[in-house]
């Protein structure tokens, strides 16, 4: 029974949304790492994972994300987190992701917090 | 009809999965089910998901070490002021709960390399359920979740 899960790029560096569909797994892995090296590549400095259209996370998958935080804070880019739903932001927060990465209500506040810098 | 209503009716309520990563979620979505029909509030509900599913997935991964020809059994037993759930696997040996897993896994020591990426289950399960025991029968591991309504 393998998930189903959707990653696709969008914007330009310094800024790359990772706009995510689906369930993030352990299925997820090969996809959502593809995406970040993809947008490493393209020099992104800040990476923004996009969950709005995500609509189940469970343990497996939440270590992906933390599997690029590591990579991401040896590259020296800022992670961003935006569409979660309250009670997987509460996770995120019960887990400390969100003392290593910034979680945003919106992507419109994400944006705003890198203009304001 | 009578002595039918003067019987205990037990309402427990039995699942078995394949030991198949993905199946943990139509097992969180009955237990939601069952959780709604108890008029848990949906923030409640969502602990009780997430909770059954890291269960189910413990089970199914570590208990039953993704063994097809063995499954994971959920029992609910829905009470007037409470929901137990109990996952069962069918594990030879019993699985180890150590202090790592019952503290607090620490997010930093992860990023350093200190200690793996994963096992975050379990810490979840302790977190989001009002009381949670983890057991061998010596058929199998068992992990026995209680929530209150009201909590």
């Amino acid at each position: 029974m393998a998930d189903e899960v959707q990653v696709s790029l969008r914007g330009t560096a310094p800024l790359i949304a990772l706009d995510i569909r689906g369930e993030v797994t352990t299925f997820a892995d090969e996809a959502i790492t593809s995406a970040y090296q993809a947008a490493t590549q393209q020099g992104a400095r800040y990476i923004l994972f996009n969950f709005a259209a995500v609509d189940y996370i469970n343990s497996s998958g939440i270590s992906i994300i933390i599997g690029l935080l590591g990579e991401a804070r040896e590259a020296e880019q800022g992670l961003m987190i935006t569409g979660l739903t309250p009670h997987y932001r509460k996770i995120f927060d019960m887990m400390g992701l969100s003392r290593h990465a910034a979680v945003f209500d919106t992507e419109q506040d994400a944006r705003r917090s890198l203009a304001t810098n | 009809m009578g002595k039918e209503r003067e019987q205990e009716v037990n309402r427990d309520i039995e699942l078995y999965i394949p030991s198949e990563l993905g199946w943990e979620r139509p097992a969180a979505d009955l237990v939601a089910s069952v959780a709604k029909r108890m008029a848990f509030p949906p923030e409640r509900i969502d602990d009780i998901k997430t909770a059954v599913t890291e269960a189910v997935l413990n089970a199914i991964e570590h208990g039953n070490s993704l063994d097809r020809t063995r499954r994971v059994l959920i029992i609910l037993t829905p009470e007037s002021d409470a929901l137990e759930i109990n996952v069962h696997d069918q594990s030879a040996t019993p699985l180890t709960i150590d202090a790592d897993s019952i503290a607090p896994p620490s997010i930093e020591d992860r990023l350093a390399g200190v200690t793996p990426a994963r096992g975050w289950g379990t810490f979840l399960i302790r977190t989001l359920v009002d009381e949670v025991e983890f057991s061998y029968t010596g058929e199998g591991n068992v992990v026995r979740m209680v929530i209150h309504l009201g909590t």
